[in-house]
């Protein structure tokens, strides 16, 4: 007989959603229609500043098709988009603060009539010199948004150790100024919501989003209704990478109330130009980073200001700037930490969520920094990694001992195998010798990443999950976490399948929505699989004693102990009783309960936000990057070669989504590194397209190579922690270490465009 | 005005105005849904689909300027049961996360193969070099095709 193994963890089983998509047949929300719909659009400002003096809407009420105009003046409930602080209103009622910033909502027959009506809105406003970047929102008298007393959005400060007496005796001190830009998530499906009023009067959303219960209190928000009269549901959604974290808000409120207001289904979406203009993308950065060494190379001092622009509105920069706070030193051991983080307002667009949350831009001054000191050291880069980086028992600059799970040597230690490091530098050196326009490089850099929200997650820290047995032994489940893409339903299903002991294909991923499950929070911080994992844990743990205590009170079973469910079986002392299918059927004739809505919540954490210290995370994964890239000295073009990423995330539920992440992950930081330029003139966004905001293509991105080191973590289910945004996060240090080792140039400014490199180089 | 296309093998007539692209013809007008509008502007590549046997970015192309061409989307080289190899090739290599790419580039590979004995990997990723995909990095993407190639009997050129 050929041996059973339905084993479904740490396999790759294929994506539940590949064939539907490798069809074409999977419903995003622009492929869906409903009777009667109308389309919406947004008349926006186009000043970064000023006042509105005298709106006039009259004309564009006249274009035939158009249904409805709304300004703020007819929102029923508050004009709001709620986040953290809750300062940003939905539509501007005087004041502009940004380029872009809806003003009046429009609903009509077809987007073209909307266009034309938009065109004949007449705005007369007074302007004012907008704020436009961090040096100018810290010179600034005047808060761009009145409801703060200066432009600082969020400070949060470290503080550790004796910073100032370690500097003062320090063996060598590394002082730098570090910048980054924007990044934009370029999800190849644009934002989008379909709003109507399904039957008894729920205002429905089916939209493309990573948290269905931000929008439904957007949509509460704003029509002044109850939350229980708002249902969000989940579409096929085409890519989110933070971007459709929060704002998906804006976009749900808006298409709710021209959907409340005409009666008729609406559909939102945005065209390419106005997604990139108008949504939230990274944060840009200016460091200054401080950093002291002693004479062996060990980190003994940082000292940081990290400043972010927010933007106009303080939407998540609050939560941003703590992550970014948190991991600002990297992963190393270092006693004297001062940390001062500011958040600061800005006449832009509002920054927010993009994966790697507020760390990208500081793991890039970190992590040049460190390469650096080694160099003045005459260390090696690896070597200096290795003496500094966590160990067990090692403390965090929130002074957080780090006790399990702690992967970051291994990560240096097979990424540097597998990259073949020494080899490899010295064939870079032939290679250079024998090219004059043509020189390669090798760099590395490190980073960890706390897993899950983290303590100033606060009240958004748990995971509610749905799993409902049916007679034929096949389980559903709806957990409040999304799938954009990243492969959340099948990992979930493959840990609900090994709980239950039974195959893959007996377990079905139902479509998210708020109706199904409680607020979960949002699908964010690498979490999903932990905290949705988690909680379908508890429940099918719940559903198998309430199949336990109905085999004890058939007398099936003698005492509930030593029962085991795998294999597609129920086990008593090793002996099998009988097949699962059989089970179910009997408890379903037996009128046992076969759904469990269940709940978990992580760990605690803990965080003093007067000196930053605590146990800020409930634990972290670890990346080391190496890359080998190649300069063309007559274009300066970079272009990388290979790329070894090698990360260290728990135990892998499936190692080719895993790979998939990674591989992703590194491709968009190679573009951060690389392409990715953000232009504006006034406070707009110039580079509105694909043409002029430059992704990285296939022909962009060299070989991936994902190296996986497992280390397992006891709370994670089946010892899993998560990953999602590691691979991104610290490609640019890597990228930028490997141009100065091929060419000799520092480059404290992202992204590296060839323009940038030159200037590097020009002024040596 | 009214244009005749043959779409998928069916001939179809739409009213179309001067300026109403091809892509929002087949979307919008015979909704088939397959091909995507990521940019309208000929960048991503996600609304391709084949005219006259050529690949084409539809967001691109007027629809009165190809009355009486023949039209083919993803669904048109779907068979009815199981799936092309292009199809199976992503799928067993990993090469789907959101999915909003993935017609565009079997359309690109479908094209790209269709005409080839053997090919290099360096013409394969050219002739995908037109299709922008934010969730793989690529990698899967290329070792899907290569799944498929072998497949369809298609020789790898060193």
């Amino acid at each position: 007989m050929k041996k059973e193994n339905i084993k479904s963890v740490g396999r790759s089983v294929k994506r539940i959603d590949a064939e539907e998509k490798a069809r074409g047949t999977s419903l995003y929300v622009d492929d869906i229609k409903f009777p009667g719909m109308l389309y919406a659009g947004v008349f926006r400002s186009p000043i970064a500043s000023g006042t509105i003096i005298k709106l006039d809407i009259t004309k564009a009420k006249k274009v035939k098709g158009i249904v409805t105009i709304l300004t703020y003046k007819d929102i029923p409930g508050k004009n709001l988009v709620p986040v953290v602080f809750n300062d940003q209103p939905l539509l501007v009622e005087k004041e502009i603060r940004y380029v872009g910033e809806p003003i009046c909502l429009i609903a009509g027959e077809s987007k073209e009539i909307i266009k034309k009506a938009i065109s004949l809105i007449e705005l007369t406003v007074k302007e004012r010199k907008p704020v436009l970047s961090i040096k100018e929102s810290l010179k600034s008298k005047k808060a761009v948004n009145p409801e703060y007393k200066d432009n600082i959005l969020q400070y949060y400060p470290i503080e550790r150790g004796k910073v100032d007496k370690i500097f003062k005796k320090a063996h060598l001190i590394i002082e730098n100024e570090y910048e980054t830009n924007y990044q934009e998530h370029a999800y190849l499906e644009t934002q989008g919501m379909v709003a109507l009023e399904e039957m008894n009067g729920i205002m429905t959303l089916y939209g493309s989003m990573q948290c269905p219960f931000y929008v439904q209190e957007g949509v509460a928000t704003v029509l002044g209704t109850d939350y229980s009269k708002v249902s969000v549901k989940l579409m096929t959604t085409g890519g989110a990478f933070g971007g459709k974290e929060d704002v998906p808000s804006i976009i749900g409120e808006i298409a709710a109330l021209l959907s409340k207001k005409t009666k008729r289904p609406i559909k939102f979406t945005l065209s390419r130009e106005e997604d990139i203009e108008t949504m939230s993308k990274r944060h840009p950065s200016y460091t200054k980073y401080r950093s002291a060494f002693d004479k062996d190379g060990k980190l003994v001092g940082v000292d940081i200001d990290y400043y972010l622009d927010g933007g106009a509105y303080s939407t998540l920069s609050p939560i941003v700037l703590w992550r970014g706070v948190i991991h600002a030193i990297g992963p190393y051991d270092c006693g004297n930490v001062r940390i001062n983080g500011y958040a600061m307002a800005t006449n832009k667009v509002p920054s927010g969520a993009y994966r790697g949350f507020g760390t990208p831009q500081i793991i890039f001054a970190a992590e040049t920094q460190m390469d650096i000191a080694a160099e003045k050291l005459g260390l090696d880069p690896v070597k200096i990694r290795e003496k500094n980086c966590f160990k067990k028992g090692s403390i965090t600059s929130t002074g957080q001992v780090l006790k399990e799970s702690i992967g970051i040597l291994d990560t240096i230690k097979k990424g540097k195998k597998s990259f073949n490091y020494s080899e490899r530098k010295k064939n870079t050196e032939k290679f250079n010798k024998k090219h004059k326009n043509l020189k390669r490089g090798v760099g590395v850099a490190s980073l960890f990443y706390g897993v899950g929200l983290g303590a100033r997650g606060g009240p958004l820290q748990k995971g509610s999950a749905l799993v409902s047995l049916f007679k034929d032994g096949s389980v559903q489940f709806s957990v409040g976490t999304t799938e954009m893409g990243q492969g959340m339903y099948t990992v979930l299903s493959q840990i609900t399948a090994e709980s239950f002991g039974i195959s893959f294909e007996k377990v079905h991923a139902t479509r998210i929505s708020t109706e199904k499950v409680s607020d979960s929070g949002p699908t964010v911080a690498s979490r999903a699989t932990f905290i949705s994992g988690n909680a379908i844990k508890v429940a099918v743990k719940r559903l198998k004693k309430n199949l336990t205590e109905f085999m004890f009170k058939e007398k099936i079973i003698n005492s509930m102990k030593n029962i085991e469910f795998k294999n597609n079986n129920v086990y008593k002392n090793g002996k099998k009783l009988m097949s699962f299918t059989e089970l179910a059927m009997k408890a379903w004739l037996g009128r046992v309960k076969m759904i469990e809505a269940s709940w978990y919540l992580p760990p605690e954490t803990t965080y003093d936000i007067k000196d930053g210290q605590g146990d800020a995370y409930v634990t972290y994964s670890y990346v080391t990057n190496f890359v080998e890239v190649e300069i063309d000295l007559r274009t300066y073009r970079t272009q990388v070669i290979d790329l070894f990423s090698s990360e260290e995330f728990g135990n892998v539920i499936n190692p080719q989504l895993a790979e998939g992440q990674i591989e992703g992950g590194n491709v968009q930081g190679i573009g951060y590194a690389l392409f990715e330029n953000t232009v504006l003139s006034k406070g707009k966004i110039l580079t509105n397209s694909f043409s002029t905001y430059t992704i990285p293509t296939i022909l962009d991105v060299g070989e991936l190579h994902p190296v996986i080191v497992e280390k397992k973590f006891k709370e994670g289910p089946f010892g899993a922690k998560g990953m999602g945004e590691m691979p991104l996060m610290g490609i640019a240090p890597t990228i930028g270490n490997a141009i100065y080792n091929a060419i000799g140039t520092r480059l404290y400014k992202v992204p590296f465009t060839p323009v940038e490199v030159y200037e590097e180089i020009k002024d040596r | 005005m009214n244009i005749k296309i043959k779409v998928n093998g069916q001939l179809r007539s739409v009213e179309v105005e001067h300026n109403t692209t091809l892509l929002q013809v087949i979307r919008k007008d015979l909704n088939i849904t397959s091909p995507k509008s990521g940019c309208e502007k000929g960048e991503c590549g996600a609304c391709t689909v084949l005219l006259d046997g050529k690949p084409i970015t539809s967001c691109l192309v007027l629809a009165f300027t190809v009355d009486g061409s023949e039209i083919t989307t993803l669904e048109g080289i779907t068979p009815k049961d199981g799936l092309n190899p292009i199809q199976k090739g992503l799928i067993n290599a990993g090469g789907i996360q959101c999915g909003f790419c993935t017609p565009g580039f079997i359309m690109s590979g479908h094209n790209f193969f269709s005409k080839k004995e053997d090919f290099t990997i360096d013409e394969l990723k050219r002739a995908l070099s037109g299709n922008l995909c934010r969730c793989t990095g690529y990698k899967k993407i290329v070792d899907g095709m290569l799944l498929a190639a072998k497949e369809m009997g298609i020789k790898v050129k060193k």
